[in-house]
């Protein structure tokens, strides 16, 4: 969160006046959160430090995860929760320049317009979490919660912690394997009067937050789960963070919203009504062509660069698979070879942005990603960081090819490059 | 009224950020288009094209592409890290087939001072603050980045955008 104050003096002596008093006001990193949080409107959050939302969450991590699971809970979107906190900080520090007598000289600029939460009500009437140890019966409702949020967030994953009953459960305080397994998560088989379920085991003191991210992350890894996707002829895109879920009626409102939101940027930059028309046309083409249109423009790509991806030249195993030899790593001390930039190997990475991971961008589903990426590695544009370092390429497709964790389609693909794993491509950037 | 980062604040908040791991932009719902607006009026009539993901990058990614007559392009890109109030600024030259380029000091194009200065300004304004090139290739140690792994983690990399650069 970030609030300047510009202060327009009338004399010299208003200024000088100015001068002593701002500095003690309003300093950075030193806006007394706390102060503004004893109002009821965030009653329930301790905070410490204004600083970058990061660090705000951090802070609230360390100090109450309840606070953030509730501000959490009840709006469902963190960007909601640092307007909250930016709507807040702003009417303290109008509050505190009335105090002053500054008011009517002093114009607050915020990084973007502050605008009060419609549902300030529903917080404040809602009573005050209890401090200290949770009881058993809060624990098993903030699971409860937890489920209740996988179930918007990712109703595949939502779908096999039904089937297979995997149930949250807290490690003992006391298990002399707490502090050994702390930082693994993992399902364990186990058997009670009614059958067999899976456990979900995360350690005592975990946020909301963290539980979700975290029995997202074991689900989406679990190979069982990739077994039960193919079983059940699923075919999905991952999960969509804080968006709503691809497929949805819920997330084909809020792609709708998104594009009204571009259109009227674009009328904001001065786009006349036929430029925002000829794109609203040009969305609605390209839904309609979805990977057709997308299949077309790569193979011409290709075919520009003047060289046919391996994958779509081959038609049968290619060579990347007819000679199999020894891997490297059976001679000791062998030293692994730089790779070279002419048709390097997709790195193993790849698969983090194709098997659902959690908090990465996916190809959409159907895509020849390598095709993709090799086109991209080939026909990109190279980017350079500022000291001069060559970090990878950038190519630019006219229809999605990705989605982002924010549900956002993405029409460009980087390509990152290593020499010792080769190359990975990313789905990225908005239209 | 704010303070300039020293070398070693900068550094302290970097360990903060990743003390817990490393930060995921889409989990902790960073804003994509951050400054957007604020940047498309420093630099009318050009626009911004927004590069920015959060797949191994903290940080906003614009650019602004100028074309010339003499076949050559300029990018200039601009970084605003979500780690800490730093952005870093540089030109990229390309050719005109745009599969080569490298990076320059400012063009002599005709709007491209003009731009650089009213970025400037409106970043200061926000109390963003120019990381100095020479901290761009500080190591930092303790940190282990996706793609860079433990070896040749930097301050740029940590602030802004990860890569492999691994010898």
């Amino acid at each position: 969160m970030k609030i300047s104050v510009s202060i327009k003096p009338k004399n010299e002596s208003e200024r000088d006046h100015l001068e002593k008093t701002i500095p003690d006001l309003i300093k950075k990193h030193t806006l007394p959160i706390r102060e503004l949080l004893s109002d009821s409107l965030l009653r329930s959050v301790h905070c410490t430090r204004s600083e970058d939302f990061h660090k705000q969450y951090k802070i609230l991590d360390d100090e109450d995860h309840a606070g953030l699971d509730h501000l959490a809970n009840t709006y469902t979107s963190i960007p909601t929760f640092v307007g909250l906190m930016r709507h807040a900080a702003s009417a303290w520090t109008l509050a505190k320049l009335k105090e002053k007598g500054l008011i009517g000289t002093a114009k607050i600029k915020e990084s973007e317009p502050a605008t009060p939460p419609s549902n300030i009500e529903q917080i404040s009437s809602e009573p005050e979490e209890e401090s200290g140890e949770q009881t058993d019966e809060s624990a098993k409702t903030a699971d409860e919660r937890v489920i209740e949020r996988l179930e918007r967030i990712d109703p595949v994953a939502y779908q096999f912690v039904q089937e297979k009953d995997i149930r949250l459960i807290s490690r003992p305080k006391w298990s002399w394997a707490f502090e050994w397994m702390r930082s693994t998560f993992d399902l364990e088989e186990r058997t009670d009067s009614f059958g067999t379920y899976f456990a979900f085991l995360y350690s005592p003191g975990l946020s909301e937050y963290q539980k979700l991210t975290y029995l997202i992350g074991v689900i989406r890894r679990d190979p069982a789960f990739h077994k039960w996707l193919e079983a059940q002829k699923i075919d999905e895109r991952g999960p969509s963070g804080i968006s709503p879920a691809p497929g949805t009626p819920e997330y084909r409102d809020y792609q709708e919203q998104l594009k009204e939101q571009s259109y009227a940027l674009m009328a904001e930059l001065g786009a006349t009504p036929e430029e925002i028309a000829a794109r609203r046309r040009g969305e609605a083409a390209n839904e309609w062509l979805g990977q057709q249109g997308l299949l077309i423009e790569v193979l011409q790509a290709a075919g520009a660069a003047r060289q046919v991806s391996p994958s779509a030249r081959r038609g049968t195993p290619g060579r990347w698979a007819a000679k199999p030899s020894a891997g490297p790593g059976r001679n000791p001390g062998y030293v692994p070879k730089r790779l070279s930039g002419r048709n390097p190997p997709i790195s193993p990475r790849q698969k983090l942005h194709t098997d659902g991971t959690a908090g990465k961008s996916q190809f959409k589903p159907g895509i020849d990603v390598e095709g993709i990426v090799r086109l991209a590695w080939e026909a990109g544009r190279p980017i350079i960081d500022k000291n001069g370092r060559f970090i990878g390429k950038k190519y630019s497709f006219s229809a999605p090819v990705g989605t982002s964790p924010s549900g956002v389609d993405q029409y460009h693909v980087f390509v990152h490059w290593s020499e010792k794993s080769g190359i990975h491509g990313v789905p990225t950037s908005r239209p | 009224m704010t303070t300039p980062l020293t070398k070693d604040e900068l550094k302290k908040s970097v360990d903060a950020a990743f003390e817990r791991g490393i930060p995921n932009g889409w989990i902790l719902g960073w804003e994509e288009s951050r400054f957007q607006a604020q940047i498309n009026r420093c630099i009318r009539p050009h626009t911004v094209e927004n590069w920015t993901s959060f797949d191994y990058a903290f940080c906003n990614n614009y650019e602004v592409i100028f074309r010339t007559n003499d076949r050559i392009s300029y990018s200039l890109t601009i970084l605003i890290s979500f780690i800490s109030d730093v952005y870093c600024m540089h030109w990229t030259a390309y050719s005109a087939d745009g599969r080569s380029g490298r990076v320059v000091p400012t063009p002599e194009i005709a709007t491209a001072m003009t731009i650089e200065k009213n970025l400037r300004l409106m970043l200061d304004e926000l109390g963003i603050q120019e990381i100095p090139d020479e901290w761009l290739s500080e190591p930092v140690t303790g940190i282990s980045l996706e793609l860079s792994g433990e070896r040749n983690v930097t301050l740029a990399k940590c602030l802004f955008r990860d890569y492999d650069d691994s010898d």
